[in-house]
């Protein structure tokens, strides 16, 4: 099973329980900026036990949830890993954490449709870029700080005003003028 | 004729203008599914490279190297 196979199951399993969730980290910097090899596709979720214990249940054939759910450290929340059989792609889940910026961006999530039957939950573009400062600065990681540049360079229509509100509240200023300043904007 | 550090950034300033070109045309469809695709791609390639290197390796064992690399990446 490839890991865009395993992913839309998850997705189609997600919609039809209608599971809050959200794409998020690659995959979210990918659909507004300039896409990039991913070794996992990052989703948040609204954890609770009924639902997951659902989705374990019904989990498509193929893949499978890692036996205890871990604390991510960049990130400060807890996610669950499922791994995919005969593949390299894994696919983490993340709780929904009660930090004010992760309940805002959820709320603010918008749904994207592709067509053939294929949609999914998106954060809104300028939260992708709120959030991947937050990580470039506190992870120190140097993709992050990329994916910011390739969305603000392929985005013609950015809210500053919003982006820099709460990168004022984060302390990424800086790290948002350094990325606006690589992409000309 | 040695290249200045001027041409590098040129051609990199020139390269990125074409990603961005790039990504403005292709499908929210193909740029939700690109992600797992390259990765998927950069893995047989790898695997290749692993496959070359140490022939006399079995095939398990060269998934093995491409796990333990794929551990670098953050």
């Amino acid at each position: 099973m490839s890991g865009n196979e395993a992913l839309l199951a998850l997705v189609g399993l997600l919609n039809e329980m209608k599971t809050p969730y959200m794409m998020v980290g690659s995959y979210s910097s990918n659909f507004y900026g300039i896409p990039r090899s991913t070794k996992d596709a990052d989703l948040v979720f609204q954890f609770d036990p009924k639902s997951l214990a659902e989705i374990q249940k019904r989990l498509p054939k193929g893949l499978r949830f890692d036996q205890q759910s871990t604390f991510e450290m960049v990130t400060a929340t807890r996610k669950e890993l499922i791994v995919i059989d005969d593949s390299d792609f894994e696919i983490e889940l993340f709780h929904l954490s009660s930090d004010e910026f992760d309940q805002i961006r959820f709320q603010h999530r918008e749904k994207v449709s592709f067509g053939e039957g294929l949609s999914t939950w998106m954060p809104r573009m300028e939260d992708v870029i709120v959030q991947k400062l937050r990580w470039a600065k506190g992870g120190a990681r140097s993709k992050d700080f990329d994916d910011v540049v390739a969305i603000l360079s392929v985005q013609e229509k950015v809210d500053f005003t919003y982006i820099s509100e709460w990168c004022a509240k984060h302390g990424t200023l800086e790290t948002l003028a350094k990325a606006r300043e690589e992409a000309g904007v | 004729m040695e290249t200045t550090a001027e041409q590098i950034r040129q051609e990199a300033a020139e390269c990125h203008a074409r990603k961005v070109r790039k990504a403005r045309m292709m499908s929210s469809r193909d740029k939700f599914l690109a992600g797992a695709e390259l990765f998927e791609y950069a893995c047989k390639i790898t695997l290749a490279g692993i496959m070359n290197q140490h022939s006399e390796w079995s095939i398990p064992q060269c998934r093995e190297e491409l796990r333990r690399r794929l551990k670098f990446l953050r």
